[in-house]
């Protein structure tokens, strides 16, 4: 598979592709349904979220113009999410209680604050995994496992030489390398 | 003035220097403000590196929870 950058992606979900709907479900799902736990959903919510996003993009696709320099993607699946959650957690209070949502037991101005800080890393997060999914193509696996020990796991360069059968020197050059390339797509990716 | 390499300043964070090139490298530390940033940025990038392997962890087990649901098999 080759790698696909949104204004792509996006590109090809507006002309009806299916496969670009199965990417993009891949690509965004896990992310969705994490926005999800962060709001203490559960379950069962978790994936209604997911899909009530994805149906909700799929409605939004005729009109949906990707324009990097009027907003980015991130924050318009951001308001996306943000919606879903509220519809749910309304559902969730009507169905217990038959109340009407108060908007501040979900969307508390102090803590959406720490949500919005969450937000944030879980798109790195998730940006990060999209860089090491694209290196483990382009990589040797060795060069790749060695960084992911080394950077991610925090084993020692020590232990990784022997582990890969490798000399010291070895494993710093490759995490270097990848250290190197991943910077670079992060960078490319980031702000999409 | 020779500059630290990006091997070497890594190296120096591991402790995986000889004596001799760790003094080398300090002395050079103590003059050189370049490399002294540069080493201090290898430092937090380390840290936001295992950071982010936290939430990769937590993607990846929304990953394996999503694959279980029907969204992706259909």
């Amino acid at each position: 598979m080759a790698f696909v950058t949104d204004p792509n992606l996006l590109a090809d979900i507006k002309k009806g592709d299916n496969a670009a709907w199965n990417l993009f479900a891949k690509k965004y799902g896990a992310l969705i349904w994490l926005r999800g736990s962060d709001y203490h959903l559960t379950p069962d919510e978790q994936e209604q979220l997911t899909q009530d996003v994805l149906v909700s993009f799929f409605k939004a696709q005729d009109s949906f113009v990707y324009a990097p320099e009027k907003g980015r993607f991130r924050d318009y699946l951001r308001q996306i999410i943000k919606n879903c959650i509220f519809q749910i957690l309304r559902k969730r209070q009507q169905d217990n209680n038959n109340e009407e949502i108060q908007e501040n037991t979900a969307f508390d101005e102090n803590d959406d604050e720490a949500k919005r800080k969450r937000e944030d890393e879980e798109w790195m997060a998730h940006v990060y995994s999209q860089a090491l999914a694209e290196l483990k193509r382009t990589v040797k696996p060795r060069k790749l496992q060695s960084f992911m020990m080394c950077r991610l796991q925090n084993k020692r360069p020590e232990d990784v030489a022997k582990f890969q059968k490798v000399s010291l020197a070895t494993v710093y050059n490759d995490c270097n390398e990848v250290m190197e390339k991943l910077m670079e797509l992060v960078k490319t990716l980031k702000d999409a | 003035m020779k500059h630290i390499s990006e091997i070497n300043l890594q190296r120096l964070l591991d402790d995986n220097l000889s004596l001799v090139q760790k003094l080398i490298c300090k002395h050079h530390l103590a003059k050189c403000a370049d490399c002294a940033a540069k080493l201090e940025a290898a430092k937090m990038q380390r840290q936001e590196l295992l950071s982010i392997a936290q939430d990769l962890n937590r993607l990846q087990e929304a990953e394996t929870a999503l694959s279980k649901t029907s969204i992706l098999r259909k």
